[in-house]
């Protein structure tokens, strides 16, 4: 890694990205359906997701009003991508915070349409890492519960961040299905570094 | 368990000066996707422009004929060759303005580099924005006014010990712009605030 990372005492050794996405405008998404995901394949690397951020706006109100829910889930063991979502463009200074990083290694990282992503072959941990909630009336606009709240992973001297080797990555589910009628975008913004695996 | 790896070599704040400004638009409407809100550029050849924190808001001041979403994304804009144009000045190289110590000397942001929407928007100069935005804000104002933006908190780069902020070169920036097109009769506040440290690019 060429990256040269002045501005903080113990910030890993590599180059820093972020991202945010937005969704299609998700309905009738099913339990376990995918909204977002992404996808770490190279060997000489380790991603360190530092920050990630969940929220949603209702733009079309449910029929009844209902739980809605999301869980973040370690994907590990991928043998194949997942697909049919909005590829995010990661070529060249993309998600870069300083444009003097080189380009980031993710491989993919996607969200939905107004369809889930497909999933492709891997294993999702039991449990979600995080999740996040909030209630949908039948009035449009609901939000997550806490629309600002923004998770750090190690960003603390006594915390650990979330370390992606190759071909492991993560997934936004659905926890509960979506009812008729009702429209959401998801939005899901990420913040990560890169380092060598000599370091993470 | 172990702890991210450490790099010794920087500084948690550093730099010739700290910066922070807070700008407003007028009440705008029927702005649409794409159209820019608010927007700077870095200019300085040999210092690195360090924003560390960032909030954009909204209020609904006239309510929307149909309630809808109002969303804003934040770009990096890379490889600028013409400042943006349009909507009202930024202009933090009057001495003092945005110093959080007056020690500092002016900003070097140039002056006209940086502009919050009047009742047009900003019109894009020329630069390259990235695909994606780093950071999104989202809202659903109703068919009454005074909704505001869901997310009212300030978004912080780079000030834990193991976080990065983000770092502009020269001729790169951050704009601003709207995601969902507004409809008819709607109008909105929009409010910017950024806060910085300007320090020498051989740093780095």
């Amino acid at each position: 890694m060429a990256s040269r990372t002045p501005y903080s005492k113990i910030a890993p050794a590599g180059g820093a990205y972020r991202i945010s996405l937005k969704s299609g405008a998700t309905t009738v998404l099913n339990a376990g359906d995918c909204v977002w995901s992404c996808r770490w394949t190279s060997t000489t690397l380790r991603a360190i997701i530092q920050k990630l951020r969940v929220n949603w706006v209702v733009t079309t109100a449910f029929d009844a009003a209902q739980l809605l829910d999301y869980g973040l889930y370690f994907a590990r063991a991928f043998t194949a991508t997942d697909s049919a979502g909005t590829a995010s463009t990661l070529t060249g200074d993309n998600c870069k915070l300083d444009t003097n990083f080189p380009t980031t290694a993710f491989a993919d990282i996607e969200i939905a349409t107004a369809a889930a992503v497909t999933a492709g072959t891997r294993t999702l941990d039991s449990q979600p890492l995080v999740t996040r909630n909030g209630w949908a009336t039948t009035t449009a606009g609901t939000v997550a519960a806490d629309p600002n709240v923004e998770y750090q992973f190690g960003t603390l001297d006594a915390t650990n961040p979330i370390t992606l080797r190759a071909d492991e990555g993560l997934a936004l589910n659905v926890l509960t299905t979506m009812g008729a009628s009702g429209v959401v975008r998801v939005y899901v913004e990420m913040e990560w570094t890169e380092v060598p695996v000599n370091l993470a | 368990m172990h702890a991210p790896p450490s790099n010794p070599r920087g500084v948690l704040s550093d730099g010739a000066g700290q910066f922070r400004i807070s700008v407003k638009s007028p009440d705008v409407r029927n702005f649409i996707a794409g159209d820019c809100i608010a927007s700077v550029r870095w200019t300085a050849d040999d210092d690195l422009m360090i924003v560390k924190r960032l909030k954009i808001g909204y209020v609904c001041t006239v309510a929307f004929t149909t309630p809808q979403l109002v969303d804003v994304g934040l770009y990096i804009a890379r490889n600028f060759q013409v400042s943006d144009l349009g909507g009202s000045v930024i202009v933090p190289s009057v001495p003092n303005t945005g110093e959080l110590d007056s020690r500092a000397g002016p900003s070097a942001i140039a002056q006209n580099n940086g502009r919050i929407a009047s009742l047009t928007p900003v019109s894009a100069g020329v630069r390259t924005l990235s695909a994606h935005p780093f950071m999104s804000v989202t809202g659903f104002p109703t068919a009454t006014a005074g909704v505001v933006s869901d997310q009212q908190v300030e978004w912080t780069f780079g000030d834990t010990a193991s976080a990065y902020p983000i770092v502009l070169r020269c001729n790169e920036g951050i704009v601003v712009n709207l995601l969902t097109a507004m409809g008819a009769a709607g109008r909105m506040a929009f409010y910017f605030e950024i806060e910085w440290d300007e320090i020498s690019g051989n740093r780095n």
